[in-house]
């Protein structure tokens, strides 16, 4: 049973949509390294899916969240949606101002 | 006891006793009194059930979509500035709906209106984030000219010399 699984995911590895920015400029966008962060994830590597994208988890989180918000309406559900985001996008940019001063554009 | 003894003239065992009278005192209208009492009942019941039980008011239309469409926003920026839609989108909608509920506060459950708030923030916060981005290319455009962008190895070349790439 693990086995399909695993080709299937190897599959998808090789086939991850390339990013019209990086395609174009030849350097990383801020939302390079999404893809490659959800796969690690489903292979079950958290640390490195946290090092490809750390914004992947908190991302993954609110949109389960925000289904289930809109199907149970939680009481704090519209003030913790509107945190979680302005947290994630702190993360992109903080994530993209880190990769620029490393010189980790061109990865 | 008192109230049930008044709210009960709405209600059957009034009529019995009604009729009981109307049997002593056959020439009043005893039955005729009934039909005006049986018409408050429909305000008695609970309005329809919204989709978020028991609050008894509709949602605002566009809430769920502002919501969806504000948080795809930050995913959807790095394709082509496709965020930048969302963002807008999601913003017009929820702005529109925040209107809506200005208007008429009684007519729309609560819930949905943070919603939708919560959804003009996501697609604020995405729009800003996807306008940085198309600024960004547009400052490359404007640094490196069109030259670099046909020719990737160009372009890194000219980012080592500006110090950006390893």
């Amino acid at each position: 049973m693990a086995h399909p699984h695993k080709s299937f995911l190897d599959w998808l590895g090789g086939h991850l949509l390339s990013c019209p920015f990086k395609s174009q400029f030849g350097i990383d966008c801020p939302g390079c390294g999404l893809q490659r962060s959800v796969l690690a994830l489903l292979k079950g590597n958290l640390i490195d899916s946290f090092r490809f994208y750390p914004a992947t988890l908190p991302l993954i989180f609110i949109v389960l969240f925000t289904i289930l918000h809109l199907k149970f309406d939680f009481k704090f559900g519209a003030q913790l949606i509107k945190i979680v985001f302005a947290g994630i996008a702190v993360i992109v940019l903080i994530n993209y101002i880190y990769k620029i001063y490393n010189h980790q554009l061109l990865s | 006891m008192s109230e049930e003894q008044e709210n009960p003239q709405e209600n059957k065992p009034i009529d019995l006793s009604k009729n009981e009278e109307s049997t002593v005192q056959p020439i009043n209208e005893g039955p005729v009194t009934p039909p005006p009492f049986q018409q408050p009942p429909p305000f008695q019941q609970p309005p329809p059930f919204g989709q978020f039980g028991g609050m008894g008011q509709q949602n605002l239309p566009n809430s769920t979509a502002a919501l969806v469409l504000g948080i795809l926003s930050i995913p959807g920026c790095c394709c082509y500035g496709l965020g930048l839609i969302f963002g807008i989108v999601a913003w017009v909608l929820a702005a529109g709906d925040i209107k809506k509920y200005r208007l008429n506060p009684n007519l729309y459950a609560i819930s949905s209106y943070k919603n939708t708030k919560a959804g003009k923030v996501c697609a604020i916060i995405g729009s800003i984030l996807s306008l940085l981005y198309i600024i960004c290319i547009i400052l490359m455009i404007a640094v490196f000219g069109w030259a670099a962008l046909r020719d990737p190895e160009l372009m890194k070349e000219l980012l080592r010399e500006k110090g950006l790439g390893n």
